[in-house]
This record gives structure tokens, sequence and C-alpha cells, in this order.
């Protein structure tokens, strides 16, 4: 193989040389170019000190503090979370207790029905789930509801329809 | 959460390490290894080791990236003091030491992606078939960019 511009070549080779990844054939050619050319050299000789000095760079450890710093983090998120998931409970439990109280007022001929607190329960305990289910469907997307989409998105539309089916009534 | 902890364990240092090097001081390294580690926490990474390594290595490249452009517009505005470096506890005279502190110097100066592929090939040693993962780059790309990396930085390094 016949090189036009040995140190060009050799240059352009020199970082693939130092990682071995030249064929046998251009690595004896640049050992015999370097070998005879005080230019080329030189800048292998720089090359190989540079991969050395970058290789040699130590390894860092996060530090205690910075571990303890994300604990405190990851806790104060949760319980933000939290706060936030009871705030939302309380508006569709209400609305749910809102809804129980007008259905008894429908009928005027019939007695309203009686409301058991197991009842209540009950469907307290659904909202529970619901939520939690949507939390964790939540935590597994990185989203969140915010709390300021819970009232024109959910409370405000069953007010309205409560009014509709309600009109008489001061909800 | 058992996952979380475990990853953690495994790769805060070598998130940390990256970000020292990519950002050329250690408080910007923590704040980012803490964004990068919520994000773990707060996102599902993927499920395989290999999967999850190359999206917390991806995750931490973009993390330093948007640090440096919070960096430039804040420093534009604000004359900042000079960060805490990577390399500590330095005796005047040695030259080791001076060498790697002027290759941290170096790295810092270093474009977009051969400062990453530097540092992930050859401070952390990382497979090039990890660093094309992570960065999304072809194998071959990847080559050619660690050898293009290493001439600018030694460029960098005789100014």
């Amino acid at each position: 193989m016949s090189i036009a511009a040995p140190c060009t070549w050799t240059l352009d080779r020199i970082e693939a040389y130092i990682d071995g990844e030249l064929d046998d054939t251009q690595a004896l050619q640049l050992d015999e170019h370097v070998a005879a050319c005080p230019t080329c050299s030189e800048q292998l000789a720089q090359a190989r000190s540079l991969a050395d000095a970058l290789r040699s760079l130590p390894q860092l450890t996060y530090p205690a503090e910075a571990v303890n710093a994300l604990q405190r983090e990851i806790r104060q998120t949760r319980r933000r979370r939290l706060g936030a998931y009871t705030r939302r409970l309380s508006a569709v439990a209400a609305v749910l207790l809102a809804l129980l109280g007008g259905y008894s007022l429908l009928d005027k001929d019939q007695p309203p029905p009686a409301v058991e607190s197991v009842e209540v329960a009950q469907a307290r305990r659904q909202v529970e789930w619901t939520l939690a289910y949507l939390g964790n469907l939540g935590n597994r997307t990185g989203t969140s509801i915010r709390d300021d989409v819970i009232q024109p998105r959910l409370v405000d539309p069953l007010r309205q329809s409560l009014e509709t089916i309600l009109p008489a009534q001061n909800l | 959460m058992a996952r979380f902890r475990q990853l953690c364990r495994e790769h805060r240092d070598r998130i940390y390490t990256f970000a020292c090097y990519y950002m050329g001081n250690r408080e910007d390294a923590e704040d980012i290894t803490q964004e990068v580690l919520l994000r773990l926490w707060r996102h599902r990474a993927p499920s395989d080791a290999e999967g999850a390594a190359a999206w917390l290595t991806r995750v931490a490249r973009n993390a330093c990236l948007d640090a440096l452009r919070r960096r430039h517009s804040y420093r534009a505005v604000v004359s900042g003091q000079d960060p805490e470096p990577v390399l500590q506890n330095t005796r005047a005279g040695d030259e080791k030491i001076e060498l790697r502190l002027r290759l941290e110097a170096a790295l810092t100066r270093l474009d977009s992606p051969y400062r990453e592929i530097i540092i992930l090939r050859e401070i952390q040693g990382l497979p090039y078939s990890d660093i094309s993962r992570s960065l999304e780059l072809p194998l071959n790309t990847v080559k050619v960019y660690l050898h293009r990396g290493r001439r600018r930085l030694r460029a960098l390094l005789q100014e």
C-alpha cells in the first residue's frame, strides 16, 4: 500500500492505533512511520499520555449527605401526594354524600330512603379504592391530577347535573 | 420501591462521577444526581438491567445539558463564584494532579457529544455497545466521535 502523505495518514489513525482497532498491516505501517518521523512519534506519545491520564481519573462516590437529602426529598414528596389524595377523597366523598341526600328528595310522596351509615362507609371505601387505583396509575406513568382540575372537571359538572335533576333543591 | 433502591445503589456513584466530569464541579453534580434519581423514583425505568442503565445514562446526560443551558443563561446575568472543582486535596507541584486539573478544565470546554463519550468510555470504561445504546448513536459513530474527541482534547490541552 502506497501512502501519499504518510504523516496525515498516520495522524488520522493514531487514536484507532492506541485503541488496538487497526488491522495488522495498518498497525505495522504506522509503527514504521512513527519510528522514522519525530513529529508523529511525539503526537503518538501525547495521545497515549492523554488516554492514560483519562483512564486514571478517579471514580467518585455520591456523598452520604446527598443520599440523606434524596431520602428527605422522597419522604416530603410522598407526604405532599398523600395530602393531595386526601383532599381529592374529601371532595368526591362530599359529592357522593350530596347525591345520596338529593336522591331522597326526588319523590316527595315516598318517605325518603334511609341512608344507612354502612352505605356511606361503603361508598367512601369505593371512592378510596378508585383514588388509590388512580394514584397507582399516576405513579406508574409519572402523571398526577392537579387539585385545581378536580373542581372544574368533576365537582362542578356533578353539581350542574344535580341542579338539572333537582331544580327545586338548593344544593 | 425495592427495585428503585437497588438501581439507586448500583448507579448513583456512576451517575455522580459522570455529572462531576461533565459539569466540572461537585455542587452541580450533586443536584443533577438527585434530579436523575428522583426521576428514577417517579418514572418506570426499563425492566432489564442494561436498559435501565442506558436509560439512567441518557437521563443524566440530558440533565447535564439542561443544567448547562440554565447556567449559561444565569451567568449572563450574574457573575458567579468559581464552583468547587471535581478533584480536591491537590498538592502544588504534583505533575499528575496538575495534569488531571488541566484535563478536568479541558473536558468542560469540549462540545457534546464528544464530552459524554470520552467520560463514558475513557473515564468510566463503559463498553462501546453500552454507550451506543445510552446515547442512541450507531456503534461506529461512537468510535469516530471518541477518536475525534480525544484529538480535540489534546488540542485544548496544548492551548
